[in-house]
C-alpha cells in the first residue's frame, strides 16, 4: 500500500511518516502544492493524505483539481477546520474522509487502511483488529469465538481504542472521549467498564484470558494491542 | 412629549389671548381722540366746517354717541396774546377759557387738557393748524365704554375660542409629536432587532432634519465600529484556536509516541501521561474557545438530526452507578423526549452540566438527573449540593473563565467555559439555561428547549 502525505508541516508530516512506517506501508511525502497536484495526478497511490492548509495554495483547491480531472485515489483530510461547514466543503470537493487535529497517528492508519479497503469493495461495517471482531452497526463483538452485543458505552469504549491499535489512552483521555468527561471524576468507570466487556467477551474455557486484545498499562491506562 | 407640546401651545394661544387686556390697551382707546389730531395735522388743508370734522372723528371712534363729541374751530390769530396755551371754550357750554398742555413735546401744536362741563369730564385737544384752531372734546366716559366694550367682546372671544384652541393645540401636539417622535421610534424600531449578536443592523438615513441625519449617522458609524470590533474579537478567538491546533498536534503526537516507546510502567511513562492528559485539556479548552467565537458570531453552525434526550440521559443516570464513592440519584428522566439539535453539541452541553454536577458535589451527596415535556419542550434539570456559593457569583456564572470561589480545598479541575458554552448551545437551540441557588447549598440548572414535533 502506497500513501502520498501532502503535508507542509515537517513535524506532523514526520510523526505520520513513522506510523506509515511502523505499519509497512509506503509513502512518498510532499509540502509544495503543486508538486503535490502532479503526484496526487499520476497513478501509483492507493491513499492521499492532504492537509488543507498549506502555504500559498488551499488543500481543498488541489482536491477539487485532483476530481476534476477524473481522479478517484481516496482521499483523507487532514484539518485544524473540523466544523462543519468546513467539513461540508471537504466532502463537497471530493474528500472521502477527514481527521481534526489534533489526531493521533494510529487513527490515522486505520482510517487510511479501512479506506482502501472500502475502495477494495470490501465491507467496512465490520471492524478487525488483533483478532476482535466489531460490528459497527448490531454493536456485536466476537472475541474467540464468543459473541455478544455491547451496549452503547461498551461499544464506544471498544471502537475507540480498536481505532488507534498500539496506542496507550490515559483514563482521563477515554473518559473524554467516550464519556465527554473533560475531568477525572476520581472513579473506576473506566475500569469497571472495561472488565464487563472482558467478562463478556473472554469464555470461561478457552483461550488464554491474557491473549485478549485490550491490556490495561499500569499507572497509565488501557492499551488496545497491535498483534 | 405629546403632553408637553400641547401644554405649550395652548399656554402661548391663552397668552396672546391675555395680552389682549393688557394696560396698553387702555391707553390705546385714550389715543384714538389723539391720533385724529395728528392726522389732521399732516394735511395740508384742513376743513374748516366744526360738523364735518366732528362726523370724521365720530367715525374713527366707533360706539360713541354724537353728543359725546364736540368740535369748535377757530381763525387763527383769535387767541389773545400771553395766552397761547388757553383756548375759550363756546358760550353754550360755559364759555370758560380752557388751559392746554401740550400733548407731545414732538408735536407742539396739539395740546391736551380735561375739561369738566356739567359735572361731566372731557378729553379736550386742541389742534393749531396753518389757518385755524380745532378744539376737539370726547367724553371721557365714551372712551371708558369703549374700553369696556372691547374687554367684553374680548371674554367673548375667549370663551369661544377657547375650546377650539384647545382643540388646535391637541392637533398641532399630535402632528408635532408625531413629526419630531418618528425618526427617534425608527432609531428605537432598529436598535429593537439588534441584539449583541447581530450587530448588522443600520438604520435608514430618511428625509429628516439636519440634526436627526447627523444623529443616525453617528448611532450608524456606532454600530459599525461596535460590530467590526466584534467581528475581529471573534474571528481572533476563532483564528486562535485554529492556530493553536497545529503546535498541539506536534505536542500530542511526539508525546504519545515517546509514551509508546517508554519502558511499560516507567517514572518517566507515567510523567509522559501527565503531560499529555495536559494537552488533551489544552484541546478541550481550544475547542470550546473555537465554539464560542463562533456563538458570538453567530455562527455556531449546527448539523441536525433527531436526537433522544431520554437515551442520553440514562446513559448517564447508569454511568453514575459506577462512581467511586457513589452518588445517591434522584430524580426521573421521562420516556422518548426527541429533540431536533446538533447531536454533538447537545452532547457537550449534557456532558457539561453532568460534569458539573458530579465535579462540584459533596461527599456522600447527590445527584438529580430530570426531564420531562412541558407545553411542547423539553426541560432537563441537574441538581446537586454544594460548598456555600456566594449569591453574587450567580450573575457572573455564564461569564467566560469565571469559576465559583469555593471555600473547599479539594483541587477542581474546570476551565470556566464549560457553562459560558452550554448557555450558547441552549440559546443556539432556540432555548435557554438557568442557573439557580437554592438556600445558598443547592444548585441546580434547567435547559428549556423545544422539542422536535
Amino acid at each position: 500500500m502506497k500513501i502520498l502525505l501532502i503535508e507542509d508541516e515537517a513535524k506532523i508530516a514526520e510523526l505520520i511518516v513513522a506510523g506509515f512506517r511502523s505499519a509497512g506501508m509506503q509513502y512518498e511525502c510532499c509540502s509544495d502544492g503543486n508538486i503535490a497536484l502532479s503526484k496526487a495526478l499520476s497513478d501509483g497511490f492507493d491513499a492521499i493524505v492532504l492537509d488543507l492548509m498549506l502555504p500559498g495554495v488551499n488543500g481543498i483547491d488541489i482536491l477539487r483539481a485532483v476530481r476534476e480531472r477524473g481522479k478517484l485515489t481516496p482521499v483523507i483530510v487532514l484539518t485544524a477546520r473540523a466544523e462543519l461547514p468546513d467539513r461540508l466543503a471537504g466532502f463537497n470537493a471530493g474528500a472521502d474522509d477527514y481527521l481534526p487535529k489534533p489526531f493521533f497517528v494510529e487513527e490515522l492508519v486505520v482510517r487510511v487502511r479501512a479506506l482502501v479497503a472500502r475502495l477494495r469493495g470490501q465491507n467496512d461495517t465490520v471492524m478487525l483488529q488483533s483478532g476482535l471482531q466489531l460490528n459497527r452497526i448490531s454493536r456485536e463483538a466476537n472475541w474467540a469465538g464468543c459473541g455478544v452485543v455491547l451496549s452503547q458505552r461498551e461499544f464506544t469504549l471498544i471502537e475507540y481504542l480498536m481505532r488507534s491499535p498500539g496506542h496507550i489512552f490515559s483514563r482521563t483521555q477515554i473518559l473524554k472521549h467516550v464519556w465527554g468527561l473533560d475531568f477525572d471524576p476520581k472513579t473506576n468507570v473506566v475500569d469497571v467498564c472495561i472488565q464487563r466487556v472482558r467478562k463478556k467477551l473472554i469464555p470461561t474455557h478457552g483461550p488464554d484470558p491474557k491473549d485478549f486484545p485490550i491490556e490495561a498499562i499500569r499507572g497509565i491506562g488501557y492499551r488496545f494491542r497491535e498483534i | 412629549m405629546f403632553v408637553g407640546s400641547m401644554l405649550v401651545l395652548y399656554t402661548f394661544n391663552q397668552s396672546m389671548i391675555f395680552l389682549l387686556g393688557n394696560p396698553e390697551v387702555r391707553k390705546i382707546f385714550h389715543e384714538r381722540h389723539l391720533e385724529q389730531n395728528l392726522q389732521w395735522n399732516s394735511r395740508e388743508s384742513l376743513s374748516t366746517d366744526a360738523g364735518e370734522l366732528k362726523r370724521e372723528l365720530l367715525g374713527t371712534m366707533r360706539g360713541t354717541h354724537p353728543d359725546e363729541v364736540m368740535v369748535f374751530t377757530q381763525p387763527l390769530g383769535t387767541l389773545p396774546p400771553g395766552q397761547s396755551n388757553q383756548f375759550p371754550l363756546p358760550a353754550a357750554i360755559g364759555g370758560s377759557h380752557v388751559t392746554l398742555t401740550p400733548a407731545d413735546k414732538y408735536f407742539p401744536l396739539i395740546s391736551y387738557a380735561v375739561v369738566d362741563i356739567d359735572d361731566t369730564h372731557w378729553d379736550a385737544t386742541r389742534l393749531i393748524s396753518s389757518d385755524q384752531i380745532v378744539l376737539s372734546l370726547v367724553n371721557q366716559a365714551a372712551n371708558e365704554r369703549g374700553i369696556e366694550e372691547f374687554l367684553n367682546f374680548r371674554s367673548r372671544m375667549v370663551r369661544q375660542i377657547a375650546p377650539l384652541s384647545l382643540l388646535l393645540a391637541i392637533i398641532c401636539a399630535i402632528l408635532l409629536t408625531r413629526r419630531v417622535l418618528a425618526p427617534i421610534r425608527r432609531v428605537q424600531n432598529s436598535l429593537h432587532s439588534l441584539d449583541n449578536r447581530d450587530l448588522s443592523v443600520r438604520i435608514p438615513v430618511r428625509g429628516e432634519d439636519n440634526e436627526f441625519r447627523d444623529f443616525i449617522v453617528n448611532l450608524n458609524g456606532m454600530l459599525e465600529r461596535l460590530e467590526k470590533g466584534f467581528q475581529q474579537a471573534s474571528r481572533f478567538s476563532s483564528d486562535a484556536a485554529h492556530e493553536l491546533r497545529t503546535p498541539l498536534t506536534i505536542m500530542q503526537g511526539y508525546t504519545e509516541r515517546a509514551i509508546n516507546e517508554a519502558v511499560p510502567g516507567s517514572r518517566s511513562q507515567i510523567q509522559l501521561r501527565m503531560i499529555s492528559d495536559e494537552i488533551e485539556r489544552l484541546t478541550s479548552i481550544t475547542h470550546k474557545l473555537l465554539l464560542l467565537a463562533q456563538a458570538d458570531a453567530g455562527r455556531l453552525r449546527m448539523d441536525f438530526e433527531v436526537v433522544n434526550v431520554s437515551d442520553l440521559l440514562d446513559e448517564m443516570r447508569s454511568d453514575l452507578a459506577l462512581l467511586d464513592p457513589p452518588l445517591d440519584l434522584r430524580g426521573r428522566v421521562e420516556k422518548e423526549l426527541i429533540v431536533l439539535t446538533d447531536r454533538a453539541l447537545l452532547q457537550q452541553l449534557l456532558n457539561n452540566l453532568f460534569s458539573n454536577a458530579v465535579k462540584y458535589n459533596e461527599a456522600d451527596g447527590w445527584i438529580d438527573i430530570s426531564a420531562w415535556s412541558e407545553a411542547g419542550h423539553l426541560h432537563v434539570l441537574f441538581s446537586n449540593p454544594s460548598q456555600p456559593i456566594d449569591p453574587a457569583f450567580v450573575s457572573k456564572v455564564f461569564d467566560r473563565f469565571s469559576r465559583a470561589d469555593l471555600s473547599h480545598s479539594r483541587q477542581v479541575d474546570g476551565t470556566g467555559l464549560g457553562l459560558s458554552l452550554c448557555r450558547e448551545i441552549a440559546l443556539a437551540n432556540g432555548g435557554s439555561l438557568e442557573f439557580r441557588v437554592l438556600g445558598q447549598t443547592q444548585v441546580v440548572v434547567e435547559l428549556c428547549m423545544p422539542l422536535h414535533r
